[in-house]
């Protein structure tokens, strides 16, 4: 079974490669039933996936939508300029619930419910996010306002 | 004049959308091109290249845009003019009684919106600007929402990519620093893209919703062209955006290189519903064809038209097709089509100026935001 790790290492090593060049924005959004106080927590790890494949340090964040509502969008702004987009949509994923598109300056990374396991098994990623990125999201999410990351990239 | 119900008279020429324009309207009976025209004080380039259309189309050149909209035989102006001069010069079309026919988007400035919507509405003209909404994926989503197969729409996603250019050439490790308002949106070698291409996606979100867009987080950037950094033009843009009634949105458009996709570019929304989520995507439903074909390459690079912007520089290079996507259902009824089906009934389309304004004040809002960093809120102030 495909794990959310499996696919962190796949979209790393072709990084790696430099087949893409430099990658400058990602596009994750994640399909999945989790509870609204799950929602927060799940999107600081991905958060942290993302800006690991961008290997810049994040500079704001910005968050429309709740997870109340179960539908958030976080606008990530790195300090080199690269962005992202990591948002979550409360519902019954497809495939294993990750939509994906990375852009580098040379390719692209493309993976979709198209090209998941040919079953519904929405991936999870494994241990718990890191308590200052998980604050910066719970920050955004109750300003709805551009959150700076402070210094260093680091919240 | 032939059977044909609808004269139409075409504004600029060659190197615009006016060359596929035309063919569209050339390729529906109910129509006959009657002349390419221009203001009458052009530049002799751009004067050359509508010359050069009109010579294709086997039309005459009239080189004095106010003698042409006098011709009784016009009721259709199809108008590519460059972003600058496409709002006055609608204004002259719809005063004359013309019925409009709009490049993408429709103008650059909040003001010239705010004047051609009153142009059009004293001059009980039609007007459309070209979009996606005749596409069947776009259909079949507008449908799917109206019968209520989502439950409740919750949140957009869109993302509309062009395939085109030789990327790679960026000088990349700062963020853009945006202008507002922005200026040069239409260069030879480059365009905004977040105007040229957003405005797709902004356009399909208000048909979809009906809804009106409330706030706007804009970000730009130049990511892959070392053309649109020489002229300080965005090739990325990126909206997190809410409607008027807090659905959020988000949506990304670019240019991002020939070879960054395996046909003509990302171009998908995502659907999430209380009930159902759906990604529609163009390229989908498809086949993929693999063969020992020789595979598919980028074209040299046109110095007149380094992005492939046009038909006609393209053809130039012999861009060949990218054949490994096949599409599986009919292409939808074409734009041009549409809007004399509209003319045809007597009703406005469904993306008159009033509507295309709408999205101009989105994508000023994203130019705003993303100068100054902070969320916009709509309406902008007049």
């Amino acid at each position: 079974m495909m794990t959310f790790a499996d696919l962190d290492r796949a979209v790393q090593a072709t990084l790696a490669s430099k087949r893409l060049g430099k990658p400058v924005f990602v596009r994750l959004t994640w399909q999945g039933l989790d509870r609204p106080e799950a929602v927060a927590p799940r999107l600081a790890q991905t958060m942290a996936v993302v800006q690991q494949w961008l290997g810049q340090p994040l500079d704001q964040i910005y968050a429309i939508g709740s997870a109340a509502s179960g539908q958030v969008a976080l606008t990530l702004k790195f300090r080199e300029g690269a962005t992202a987009l990591v948002s979550f949509a409360r519902g019954q994923p497809r495939g294993a619930g990750i939509d994906l598109m990375v852009l580098g300056n040379h390719g692209a990374i493309y993976h979709d419910a198209g090209s998941a396991p040919l079953w519904d098994e929405p991936l999870v990623p494994a241990g718990q996010p890191d308590p200052a990125v998980l604050a910066l999201v719970e920050r955004a999410l109750r300003s709805h306002q551009p959150e700076s990351a402070g210094t260093g990239g680091k919240p | 004049m032939s059977e044909a119900k609808y004269g139409v008279l075409l504004v600029t020429g060659s190197h615009t959308h006016q060359e596929n324009y035309a063919e569209a309207f050339a390729a529906d009976k109910r129509c006959q091109l009657i002349a390419v025209t221009d203001e009458a004080a052009i530049d002799p380039k751009r004067r050359e290249l509508n010359e050069r259309l009109a010579r294709a189309l086997g039309v005459p050149y009239l080189p004095d845009l106010g003698k042409a909209l006098e011709r009784k035989d016009v009721n259709v102006v199809s108008i590519c003019a460059p972003p600058e001069r496409r709002g006055r010069i609608a204004i002259r079309c719809a005063a004359a009684g013309k019925h409009l026919y709009l490049d993408k988007s429709l103008v650059p400035k909040l003001s010239e919106a705010d004047a051609l919507v009153e142009a059009v509405r004293r001059a009980g003209v039609r007007s459309h600007m070209f979009s996606f909404i005749t596409q069947p994926w776009a259909r079949q989503a507008k449908q799917m929402l109206a019968d209520g197969k989502l439950g409740k729409l919750q949140a957009i996603h869109a993302d509309v990519f062009f395939a085109k250019g030789k990327v790679g050439t960026a000088k990349l490790g700062t963020p853009r620093k945006e202008e507002y308002p922005p200026e040069r949106h239409q260069l030879v070698e480059a365009k905004r893209e977040l105007d040229n291409v957003g405005v797709y996606p902004i356009t399909l979100v208000r048909w979809l919703t009906g809804k009106k867009f409330h706030t706007v987080l804009g970000v730009t950037a130049n990511y892959f062209f070392a053309e649109h950094q020489r002229y300080n033009v965005e090739d990325f843009g990126l909206l997190a955006a809410t409607l008027e009634d807090g659905l959020p949105v988000t949506i990304t458009a670019g240019r991002y290189g020939w070879t960054t996709h395996p046909a003509g570019g990302v171009n998908r929304m995502m659907l999430v519903g209380s009930e159902r989520t759906v990604v529609i995507d163009a390229n989908r439903p498809r086949l993929e064809v693999y063969t020992d074909e020789p595979p598919w390459v980028p074209p040299n690079v046109n110095p007149a038209d380094p992005m492939g912007f046009w038909s006609s520089t393209q053809a130039e290079v012999h861009v060949r097709p990218k054949k490994t996507w096949v599409p599986v259902t009919p292409a939808g009824t074409s734009d041009a089509s549409y809007f004399l089906d509209c003319l045809d009934a007597n009703h406005d389309s469904e993306i008159n100026v009033a509507e295309a304004a709408l999205a101009t004040e989105v994508l000023l809002a994203a130019y705003r935001s993303a100068a100054t960093g902070e969320v916009v809120t709509l309406p902008l102030p007049r």
